[in-house]
């Protein structure tokens, strides 16, 4: 929880410098903190987070993507996010209404969002790769950048373990929080990226 | 339940080292473009100059 605070306090010291998407990302990261917060609550009075995590996912795709889209290349911005949009809520209904066990991680809604997510940060690197302003400053001096290696890296170093988590859950709480530690410490990770996003931005 | 962890340590690594290649890959095109343009904005200032 510590680590999505460094960010957010950047963000938030920034503020008044700061452009529309990275205003909105500051956002995101305020929402983050405190689900992160409820589901430690949550976690300290014995209650289940599931449903708190699931609904969590839905705005951080909402969000994400919607952030992504100003990054990607005109033409396609539109058809890709709101057709991604659009298949991860009709697929979560779906799931919710036939498929979803309160007691259960809701593991093919992550794996959907992981891969949607995945799927648009690397379309964003490829946007600024062939964007004209992209020729004359470095990809890496640009803060959007940094946002989406944050996101693919928590994304796909997370993937396996998030997939298989209901697998893990069986073998016990023990083993479930030393697997874990993989997703935490993704999670320090991008956050670090996501940090340095903000400096890259207010130099 | 090793198997297990064997499975998803060598499956994030995998998935981890992809995404570093086309990270990588993506500041090596930028990186080729970049220099690309600083010399295509070269020669068209040297034909500029030579008009003067």
């Amino acid at each position: 929880m510590a680590s999505s605070v460094f960010p957010l306090t950047i963000g938030l010291r920034h503020w008044k410098t700061l452009d529309k998407p990275l205003r909105y990302f500051t956002l995101f990261l305020l929402l983050t903190v405190l689900q992160i917060g409820l589901e430690y609550y949550l976690g300290r009075i014995k209650a289940s987070t599931h449903l708190l995590s699931d609904y969590y996912r839905s705005i951080e795709v909402t969000f994400l993507l919607l952030l992504f889209r100003q990054f990607i290349l005109p033409q396609i911005k539109n058809r890709i996010v709101f057709s991604f949009l659009a298949f991860y809520f009709c697929l979560w209904l779906v799931v919710s209404q036939y498929f979803y066990t309160p007691d259960h991680l809701n593991i093919p809604m992550a794996v959907t969002a992981r891969i949607l997510l995945v799927s648009c940060a690397m379309i964003v690197l490829y946007s600024l790769v062939h964007k004209t302003s992209a020729f004359l400053i470095p990809i890496y001096k640009q803060y959007i950048f940094w946002i989406a290696i944050g996101v693919l890296t928590y994304c796909t170093g997370t993937f396996m373990v998030l997939s298989l988590g209901n697998e893990i859950l069986k073998y016990g709480a023990d083993y479930f929080i030393a697997m874990w530690h993989i997703n935490w410490t993704f999670f320090i990770l991008s956050n670090m990226f996501f940090s340095w996003s903000f400096i890259v931005a207010t130099k | 339940m090793s198997q297990l962890s064997i499975i998803i340590i060598v499956g994030s690594i995998i998935t981890v080292t992809i995404t570093v290649g086309y990270v990588l890959l993506a500041l090596k095109s930028n990186r080729t473009i970049g220099k690309l343009t600083e010399q295509n904005i070269a020669e068209i200032n040297s034909i500029n100059s030579a008009y003067k």
